[in-house]
């Protein structure tokens, strides 16, 4: 079995890579950067600072939760502990595709709040330049606006872990008339 | 003269006639005169010796009465003398009455009649009354003496009277017929006159009439005036006869112009009943009538002619074509035999042929019989495959589960790096060297994954490869299946073929004989289209012939049609 490009191609490619990654960082110092983790909600990009994110768990064994707002998808297990999963589609105004085992929930924590938000994908954790972050064009408004921080030239929309988290609205107190 | 001529004809018969008729007549009366005075002479001699009979009687009674005395006999002739005595009274009665004629007779008569009367006196009143009385002696006294001188007086006197009127009645006979002779000639004579005249008046011009009419029967008519002046029948006759011979020639004038072909003319009948003038009317009228058409006939003929002219012109053209075509067809008929020959030979080698297409087709029916056993062979093989192919499949599917196994395996493995990140951004600092672990393990994972989505490609392929497989090996079998039938049909169709051929191979022979036939019949056609050929060329004669006919028939319309523009309508 030969490749296509032969021994020379493969050479220059595996040059090439060692250059890439033989390259120093940028001399930038570190206060300017923020690492975001990169999340899609109906193939549109978000992004979380990762500091913020307490962790990533696939969707496994999702409860409905009947008599809840639209936005509450329902409840996971994870390591014991009951989780709500938020869906910032319903607030996004985004489409639902509708749920697979393929989607992901990232985990927010702080003190005792602890909730998932419902992630179609999740890309990775990247590390941009807090200058790139432009603030929230003003065309925004609604729920949407008080949750965005800003959005990159890359339109990665970044959201607001304290906003998300602070959100009175998200504290569900229903109750079922009998 | 003349107007005697101008009587009728009966008339002048009936004049001549009467004429001889009064002659004879006339003659008649003279006889009957003649023989009146002879019959009366004749009478005048009898009676006289009637009375001298009468009185030798008498004589003879007062004799016979002196003698005898019987009374019977006695008183028998006293009637018998009585009777006697009327009788001679009546004679001499007669005599006086015819008396007329002669004097000298009439004399001696009247002195017979004198002696009588006393004669009688003394007879009747002396002697018979004596003789009654029975004195026959003073009876025969006075009888005697002075009564026979009487007596023989008186017959001698009766002599002469009988001798007198005899010698009368001679002489007047004489006379008569010296008279009858002159009256005789001179009425032949005037008989002989009279019919020589009629006879000249009659016959004469009838005769010349006769021979005028002569001359009309045989078609001579006179031309000279025909009438004699006269206005009794033959004139009328003569007359009627002109008028005859006028409208005659009236006639043969107009026949004459007819025959000249004037038909202008225009007849009126003279009467009624002629019917020569009608007959001559109608005949015209019938001739222009006729002419007309005839007139019209003969432009029908000319043109007929003309037309058949044409037509016989283009029919002897045609006949000239036809005997060109004729010859080509003889020729051409010459060609199809010898292409009924060659088809004689050509089928003679179609059924050699057939012969041999049997024996393959034999041949090839055993070959399909191979043919349907390979068939079936291939059919187990394809089956065979079929099972192969759907384990292959199965295992396919094997290899995607586990492929599966491995692609969650990644997602985890990607989990965990981007976990790990997250861990490494908490701890600031100092988690700068576990980010770039982190990293690697996630780009571990993406080049997993990247693997496992190429190995899944190829196994859909694989899968798609194999479905197709499937499914071809489905329609192989299919398609061997229907190969078997094809072949098995094949088989039949070609034992069907076997027999069909050898059926072909049959024909083949009857059509080699038919063929045969075909040239025998075609070598006649030829023979026939020879003689064709023959007939068309006298055909072109008779045709040139017919022409030159039809074209003396249109130079006879032309001269009926001169003929006929004679006839002036």
């Amino acid at each position: 079995m030969t490749s296509p490009h032969g021994p020379d191609a493969a050479h220059a490619i595996l040059r090439e890579r060692a250059q890439r990654l033989a390259q120093r960082p940028s001399g930038k110092p570190l206060d300017e950067q923020v690492e975001l983790l990169e999340f899609t909600l109906a193939h549109e990009r978000y992004a979380l600072l990762a500091s913020q994110v307490h962790d990533v768990q696939p969707l496994r064994d999702l409860t409905p939760l009947p008599c809840t707002p639209p936005f509450l998808r329902g409840l996971v297990n994870l390591r014991g502990r009951l989780v709500a999963v938020i869906d910032l589609k319903q607030f996004f105004g985004l489409p639902e595709p509708g749920i697979t085992d393929l989607h992901r929930i990232v985990l927010l924590r702080r003190g005792e709040v602890e909730i998932g938000l419902l992630a179609d994908t999740v890309e990775g954790v990247s590390v941009v330049d807090k200058s790139r972050i432009r603030p929230t064009p003003s065309i925004v408004g609604g729920v949407a606006a008080e949750y965005i921080v800003g959005v990159t030239p890359e339109r990665l929309v970044v959201l607001d872990t304290d906003a998300i988290l602070s959100d009175p609205r998200l504290v569900v107190d229903e109750d079922v008339n009998t | 003269m003349n107007g005697f001529n101008n009587l009728k004809t009966g008339t002048k018969m009936v004049l001549g006639l009467g004429l001889i008729v009064a002659l004879l007549v006339l003659l008649g009366g003279m006889a009957q005169h003649a023989m009146e005075e002879i019959t009366q002479s004749r009478n005048v001699a009898v009676q006289a010796n009637a009375l001298e009979a009468s009185l030798n009687d008498d004589r003879a009674i007062v004799l016979t009465l002196l003698s005898i005395d019987d009374a019977t006999t006695r008183s028998n002739l006293f009637d018998e003398a009585a009777k006697n005595g009327k009788s001679a009274a009546t004679y001499l009665q007669g005599m006086h009455s015819l008396t007329q004629m002669d004097p000298e007779l009439a004399a001696m008569i009247s002195q017979f009649a004198e002696q009588y009367a006393v004669y009688g006196q003394v007879r009747d009143g002396q002697v018979l009354t004596l003789l009654r009385k029975g004195q026959v002696e003073a009876a025969r006294a006075a009888s005697l003496g002075e009564q026979n001188s009487r007596y023989l007086a008186m017959r001698d006197l009766a002599e002469k009277l009988s001798d007198r009127a005899l010698a009368l009645g001679t002489q007047q006979a004489a006379s008569a017929r010296s008279t009858f002779a002159m009256v005789g000639v001179l009425a032949l004579l005037l008989a002989m006159l009279i019919g020589w005249w009629l006879t000249h008046t009659i016959a004469g011009p009838l005769r010349s009439l006769t021979a005028a009419a002569e001359r009309i029967a045989i078609g001579d008519l006179p031309s000279e005036e025909l009438s004699l002046g006269r206005s009794d029948e033959v004139g009328l006759l003569h007359q009627a006869f002109g008028r005859m011979s006028r409208s005659l020639r009236q006639m043969a004038g107009i026949a004459h112009s007819i025959s000249e072909g004037d038909l202008r003319v225009s007849i009126e009948p003279q009467s009624e009943h002629d019917v020569l003038g009608k007959a001559f009317a109608s005949m015209i009228h019938n001739l222009r009538n006729l002419t007309a058409n005839i007139h019209e006939g003969i432009n029908v003929l000319s043109s007929s002619a003309s037309e058949i002219s044409t037509s016989t012109s283009e029919l002897a053209a045609s006949a000239t074509q036809t005997a060109v075509a004729v010859s080509e067809t003889t020729t051409t008929v010459e060609e199809v035999r010898q292409t009924a020959q060659m088809s004689s030979e050509k089928a003679r080698a179609v059924s050699d042929s057939a012969l041999r297409v049997a024996s393959i087709s034999e041949e090839g029916r055993k070959a399909t019989d191979d043919a349907t056993a390979g068939m079936a062979r291939i059919q187990q093989q394809m089956e065979l495959i079929a099972e192969s192919m759907v384990r292959l499949s199965e295992q396919s599917q094997a290899v995607g589960q586990i492929v599966a196994t491995v692609d969650d395996l990644t997602g985890q493995s990607k989990l965990l790096a981007v976990n790990a990140s997250i861990e490494a951004a908490k701890a600031g600092e100092h988690g700068k060297g576990f980010a770039v672990v982190a990293q690697e393990v996630k780009s571990l994972a993406e080049q997993s994954r990247q693997a496992t989505a190429q190995v899944r490609s190829i196994l859909g392929d694989i899968q798609q490869a194999t479905s197709a497989a499937v499914l071809a090996t489905e329609q192989g079998s299919h398609a061997v299946a229907e190969g078997v039938r094809q072949s098995t049909q094949a088989g039949q169709s070609i034992q069907a073929l076997t027999g069909s051929v050898s059926e072909a191979s049959q024909a083949a022979v009857q059509i080699a004989a038919s063929s045969q036939q075909q040239l025998v019949g075609v070598d006649q056609v030829a023979t026939a289209m020879e003689s064709i050929k023959l007939a068309s060329n006298q055909n072109v004669d008779s045709a040139k012939q017919m022409e030159t006919a039809a074209h003396g028939i249109k130079l006879l319309g032309e001269k009926l049609k001169q003929i006929a523009a004679g006839y002036r309508l």
